[in-house]
């Protein structure tokens, strides 16, 4: 059984595992001319759902309850009692052991029923005459099947069509089981025979039409009265029913059922006489509603010849659409056929077309993968429409129209212009850029990046969207390139021409130093990478020639360190006004715990002054990009928060800091400074942005099994009460371990040089190097030199094959070089373990949001952050005694014989470092 | 070139008046639209090898220019007929009006085989012809380009003829020159590209997933190459392939059904386009009849090649699997064998619409030229996808709301395109 298969076992009714329970004399019986097995396998082959139930076999009782017991029996059929042990016993144990799995009986002597006392049919859920040979056992599968879907409301949908049985006689009930079934299944291939993707065919084969006893709903009125029009057809023995499609039970055959079931063809009448024309597909009705002006009563023959073809989606539209009356229900309803048919062949994920007028897609360029971003996105997708919309009256949570090119775009491209991976390893980055940016599209593609440029007005980002992004431990977050483009002038041939760059930088990003360089050190080459891309439409409003959303943020479901309130599992956000590129680079934030959202991690008062975001990123709209200087940063400016106020997208977002009292008052009310803490959304509750974070992170953690990152954005409309958030991409993350791989406590007191209670990471990390920026202040003018002086020191470090202990003041990897030294990845690739000091007196919290962060807690790196008291008490003259390897004024380069040692507590969060051997300190 | 007892003008005339009759068109914009406006019919003497002269007959024929300048081949060869040209002349009027190009219909031509005259003596009648016309062509006029038995060398000739009339610069009076000569990126694979946009946008429409489906192509030239080309990277397999051969004066298929290998296959192929036998044989291909392309089980016929190629007499042998014929080629398709493929509702892509990449992507080179500037192969690729698959959703509603096959839409815009020209102008 595939993967896909058994991950949608759970949401199926489908029996994929039955036990026959017979004597080896009845099984031979049974199997005299066609085993189970066989029947069973050429039944489903024909529906090519991917499986064929599995069948074990049973010769008693005993055994029989032996493999109940082992679990996974979704049918358990006795064909005649078993020899060794009463059956009732039998019934009572199999329940036990297996409450959720149905029981079913089978025999050839309708006599055996009749013993007193031998067999109570009550006990079962279903019991079966056998009739000539040994095909009723798929039935009884389907049969049972559709028993356990119409019995879970989870399950039935509510809208499948269903046979009615109400026979009394046990042989004419057998007959009429199997041609009704054979009716229903005749009908698969027709419905499912165009659904290329397995989830498809899965459901359409859920959605089938289902056969059941009236008597188990009561009789024949209650199950007409419960299941209303979904009933298409009654088999009856008692006389019909007016105005309900019915048969006798007597010379019953698959034709006799089928002829009285929906027709496949629809055949549509004008006022229900002249006959306008007919269809057999989606294609079909498209063109019909096209050439013909139905009238609105037409639908109620459109609607049953739907769901007969398993659209039940469009059913559903519809029908709400129609609730509204007097619209154009022709017009909504061709649009409804064409969005299925696109999606139709690919599951989930439409594939882009140019007559697509809808804004809110997510589609797909090529038939390749999608990527790590790319499958999130699709996820955040259909989590965004999953959402009880009601429950958030003035926020509507979307995913911004999205294309991705899939990874076959990618290969296509490397071998149209002959870009061979293994020889782009000697080129210097300048070189591979300008080499893509020369190279040309694929030409299957090019067409539809037009039509995307064509349409799409507001900025565009480019992202990389890899296959080794989807791995849980190496997130590769702000590895490769993202671009992202204003996509303003009005010529769509300059727009197209920037769109066509940025995805070819985005390409060449997947061999440029940085990238080469973590793959490396995650143990992965060039060669195993493919790449999708991500091209989105930028969440933002335009303010002059400045573009930027409200606010964006991310959201962890795994908080490290939370607020003493709070709980890890309460997850945490992270906000910044203006473009996310503050968060994500390690820039001032908000942080807030979406369970307790009034809990401010600014601080109070004056404090909070010193740690508000005062600056903000947006995206200039600029007409021109020289192809030389294109990167991903090209567009994006640095704005002073001032601006963000005059353009009036303040008030909803900070709070204002009164001295005279010390205190601070939501919105921009009254004159004085400015706090980013968004006390009107958090505090005033304006928006439910916690209550719907904590739906998504809780949500997607449950789906992926692991606690989740998610990037958003969100803008306000201008009236203030209504807004939009967008989800902009969805990672796994790393919660914290629940075992400890050190033991802190084993190390003597005097060789601790350091202790730390903000840690990541879990083990024992020995070092023969480290690499320390001396003092705890932080010089932002000459960053970059120190930065530089660093990267070499780590490509010494690297190039012997050892890993370094790196100290410094401030948050490593920060885009402020105010909050910390902005080395990028490859300046630290060697690094094993690295310790924040605090700036001056000042403790800097670590960014969780950051993907500098991200890449630390995913490659399990050890990661310390001292606070003021611990970095006071810390033995760094113990350090004096290792000799220098290299020294300037700002950094130094130790490199001890001996070594030292950090032990990290990975499920308490503290650590220790140690110089082993004792010392004098 | 002429069938005895087939007229092509004659048959042009007769699709317009079936199309004007649906559009309802009135008389006057009939009698325009049915003959051309313009015809010169001249006589070009050229200077041979052995010093002698010979009079060459040459043609220009304008039958429209309402939508903009007129634009078509020239052709050399030796049964060239005035009718033929004014025919073609009528076609490139619908061909542009359906790509929805603002160019107008010409043909040109003389009577000669370039087979039997050197190089030098070309140049002459290419030289000549200019000179007869120079004053009624013109990048705003008339734009000709290569056609059958011409080339860009020969459209280099004119060009520079024309020029030294004129005595200036003037790189958009013609078209199809080499690149780097004023000539246009992407214009080699344009229309077998064309092709393929149209493919792909049917079999959307047929939900037939373009990566799954299998082909037959009749033909191995420019256009035939370059549709199996991104045929290919569209993830599409090619079964067969047919093509001429020079030798033995027959065609034959090359079959491989797990697909043909395009780049094999061109490597083992003459300047005639045959393909050698014992290579294919060697690299595993099947040589069965050249007629027998047509019955091979696929998704998608291509006919790439000639005209006449899908007759009442063959029509029955196309498997029941084919949906959709893509004609690549001009003409493929018989009227009687068109009416059973409607019958058997095999959706066909008609010529003037499926081929109009070649058009199209001319009319980017005439662009180009008349601004100096030049575009990347991405820009011109972008352009031509886009400007096909707007005319081919154009044609497509157009047979879905009348439920008509895409032939008779395809000729309804076009023709309703020009008569409207003409009547925004006042001419009618």
């Amino acid at each position: 059984m595939s993967e896909s298969v058994d991950a949608d076992r759970d949401t199926t009714s489908s029996v994929r595992h039955m036990l026959l329970i017979a004597s080896e004399f009845d099984r031979l019986y049974l199997e005299g001319e066609v085993p189970i097995i066989t029947a069973l396998s050429k039944r489903y082959s024909e529906a090519d759902l991917g499986f064929v139930p599995d069948v074990d076999f049973a010769s008693g009782g005993q055994q029989a309850l032996g493999s109940i017991e082992g679990g996974g029996i979704d049918l358990a059929l006795v064909f005649n009692p078993p020899a060794d042990m009463p059956m009732g016993d039998l019934i009572e144990r199999a329940r036990a052991f297996s409450p959720a799995g149905k029981l079913a009986f089978l025999t050839r002597n309708k006599g055996v029923l009749d013993q007193e006392g031998e067999i109570d049919p009550s006990a079962f859920d279903s019991i079966f005459l056998m009739p000539e040979g040994i095909e009723i056992v798929p039935r009884i599968v389907q049969f049972m099947e559709d028993r356990s879907y119409l019995d879970d409301p989870d399950r039935d949908e509510g809208l499948s069509h269903i046979i009615l049985l109400d026979i009394e006689n046990m042989a004419d009930r057998s007959h009429a089981i199997i041609a009704a079934c054979d009716a229903v299944w005749a009908r698969l291939p027709g419905i499912m025979g165009r659904k290329t993707a397995l989830k498809e065919k899965i459901r359409a084969f859920e959605r089938r039409i289902r056969v059941m006893d009236a008597i188990r709903y009561g009789g024949l009125e209650k199950a007409l009265h419960r299941f209303g029009d979904r009933v298409s057809l009654v088999i009856s023995d008692q006389a019909p029913i007016k105005g309900i499609p019915s048969l006798p039970p007597l010379e019953l055959t698959e034709e006799n059922v089928s002829d009285m079931l929906i027709p496949e063809d629809l055949v549509l009448k004008d006022e229900g006489v002249t006959e306008l024309g007919s269809c057999g597909d989606l294609r079909g009705l498209e063109r019909l509603l096209y050439s013909t002006r139905p009238s609105p009563d037409q639908w109620k023959s459109i609607r049953p010849w739907l769901i007969s073809r398993t659209e039940f989606e469009i059913v559903r539209d519809m029908d709400a659409f129609l609730r509204d009356a007097s619209q154009d229900w022709k017009a909504h309803l061709i649009d409804l056929i064409k969005e299925r048919r696109r999606s139709g062949g690919s599951g989930s994920v439409m594939d882009f077309t140019r007559s697509a007028q809808v804004k809110d897609e997510f589609t797909r360029i090529g038939s390749g993968q999608l990527g790590g971003k790319g499958r999130g996105l699709s996820f955040l997708k259909g989590l965004a429409m999953s959402l009880d919309r009601g429950k958030y009256s003035n926020l509507t949570i979307k995913v911004p129209r999205t294309v991705v090119l899939a990874t076959d775009v990618f290969d296509q491209f490397l071998k149209n212009n002959g870009l061979d991976p293994e020889k782009l390893k000697d080129e210097t980055d300048e070189r591979i850029v300008d080499l893509f940016l020369r190279s040309d599209l694929p030409s299957t593609i090019i067409g539809d990046i037009r039509h995307f440029a064509d349409i799409v007005r507001n900025p565009v980002i480019i992202r990389s969207s890899s296959l080794l992004e989807d791995a849980l431990f190496q997130p590769f977050a702000g590895i490769y390139a993202s671009v992202m483009l204003s996509n303003s002038g009005h010529e769509l041939d300059r727009r197209f021409k920037h769109i066509s760059m940025g995805i070819k930088y985005v390409y060449a990003s997947t061999f440029l130093k940085r990238a080469r360089a973590y793959l490396e050190s995650t143990g992965n080459h060039n060669a195993d990478e493919k790449m999708a891309a991500v091209i989105q439409e930028v969440v933002g409003n335009t303010h002059g020639e400045l573009y930027y959303p409200d606010l964006s943020g991310v959201g962890r479901s795994y908080d490290y360190w939370p607020f003493p309130t709070c709980r890890s599992e309460d997850g945490t956000v992270s906000l910044a006004v203006g473009l996310g590129k503050m968060i994500v680079d390690g820039g001032a934030t908000f942080k807030f715990c979406p369970v307790h959202p009034r809990s401010s991690f600014l601080g109070g008062g004056r404090e909070c002054l010193d740690r508000t975001q005062r600056r903000f990123y947006a995206l200039k709209f600029s007409p021109t990009v020289r192809s030389n200087e294109f990167g991903e940063d090209v567009q994006i400016v640095l704005e002073d928060l001032s601006r963000a106020e005059e353009d009036g997208v303040l008030d909803s977002l900070v709070s204002t800091y009164s001295c005279e009292n010390d205190r601070t008052y939501p919105g921009c009310g009254r004159d004085g400074p400015r706090i980013v803490d968004f006390a009107p959304i958090l505090q005033m509750k304006r928006f439910p942005m916690a209550e719907v974070m904590k739906d998504i992170l809780d949500a997607s953690q449950r789906s992926l099994g692991t606690p989740v990152e998610i990037e958003f954005a969100m803008n306000i409309f201008d009236d203030g009460e209504n807004a939009e958030l967008y989800l902009l991409q969805l990672r796994s993350m790393r919660g914290r371990d629940r075992r400890s791989l050190a033991d802190l406590d084993s190390v003597p007191e005097d060789e601790i040089v350091l202790r730390c209670g903000r840690t990541m990471g879990n083990g024992e990390f020995a070092f023969n190097d480290i690499i320390m920026v001396k003092g705890r202040e932080l010089e932002g003018r000459s960053a970059d030199a120190l930065v530089k002086e660093i990267g070499k020191l780590n490509k010494e470090v690297s190039s012997s094959g050892r890993k370094h202990l790196l100290i410094g003041p401030g948050r490593w990897g920060s885009c402020d070089p105010w909050l910390g030294i902005p080395v990028a990845w490859n300046d630290i690739s060697a690094v094993g373990v690295m310790v924040e000091r605090p700036v001056g007196d000042r403790m800097i919290d670590p960014s969780q949001g950051s993907h500098f962060f991200q890449n630390i807690s995913s490659l399990r790196l050890g990661y310390l952050t001292l606070d003021a008291e611990e970095d006071g008490s810390a033995l760094w003259s113990a350090l004096d005694d290792i000799p220098k390897a290299y020294e300037s004024d700002r950094v130094m380069h130790l490199r001890s014989e001996r070594g030292v040692r950090v032990l990290i507590d990975g499920s308490g969060s503290r650590a220790v470092m140690q110089i082993p051997g004792g010392q004098k300190v | 070139m002429a069938e005895k007892g087939f007229n092509a003008y004659k048959m042009a005339q007769d699709q317009f008046d079936a199309v004007a009759e649906k559009l309802e068109l009135d008389q006057a914009s009939r009698n325009l639209l049915r003959e051309p406006l313009r015809e010169y019919h001249f006589s070009i003497p050229v200077r041979m090898d052995d010093g002698t002269y010979r009079v060459f007959k040459g043609f220009r024929v304008q039958h429209n220019d309402a939508r903009g300048p007129c634009k078509g081949g020239i052709r050399f060869h030796p049964q060239e007929t005035a009718d033929t040209v004014r025919a073609l002349a009528m076609w490139m009027t619908w061909k542009c009006a359906v790509a929805d190009i603002p160019l107008g219909g010409g043909k040109g031509g003389v009577i000669c085989d370039p087979h039997d005259l050197s190089m030098r003596e070309q140049e002459g009648i290419c030289r000549g012809w200019v000179r007869q016309v120079y004053q009624n062509v013109g990048p705003f006029k008339d734009v000709p380009a290569p056609d059958v038995m011409t080339s860009g060398q020969h459209m280099l000739w004119m060009l520079d003829e024309y020029e030294k009339l004129s005595g200036g610069k003037y790189p958009g009076f013609i078209t199809g020159k080499p690149v780097g000569m004023g000539g246009s990126l992407g214009r080699t694979e344009a229309t077998g590209y064309g092709v393929i946009y149209h493919t792909r946008e049917a079999l959307k429409d047929l939900e037939m997933d373009i990566s799954k489906t299998t082909a037959a192509v009749q033909g191995f030239g420019n256009v035939a190459q370059y549709t199996i080309e991104l045929y290919n990277q569209y993830g599409g397999t090619v079964k067969c392939v047919s093509c001429w051969n020079q030798q033995e004066k027959k065609a034959y298929t090359f079959v491989k059904e797990e697909g043909i290998y395009l780049k094999e296959l061109r490597s083992i192929t003459d300047r005639y386009g045959s393909i050698d036998f014992d290579k294919a044989k060697a690299m595993g291909y099947e040589r069965i009849p050249g007629d027998d392309w047509i019955e091979m089980n696929v998704d998608i016929l291509i006919p790439a090649a000639l005209e006449n190629s899908i007759t009442a007499s063959n029509v029955d042998r196309i498997d029941k699997r084919v949906k959709l014929v893509s004609e690549g080629a001009n003409g493929p398709t018989t009227p009687e064998a068109d009416s059973v493929l409607s019958s058997r509702k095999i959706m066909v892509i008609p010529d003037f619409l499926a081929n109009a990449g070649g058009v199209t992507c001319s009319y980017f080179e005439q662009v180009q030229c008349n601004m100096n500037y030049y575009w990347s192969r991405d820009e011109v690729l972008g352009k031509l996808d886009e400007k096909m698959t707007q005319a081919f959703h154009g044609v497509l509603d157009l047979t879905k709301h009348r439920n008509i096959p895409l032939r008779e839409s395809a000729y309804m815009i076009a023709i309703s395109r020009v008569a409207e020209a003409c009547h925004l102008r006042g001419w009618i």
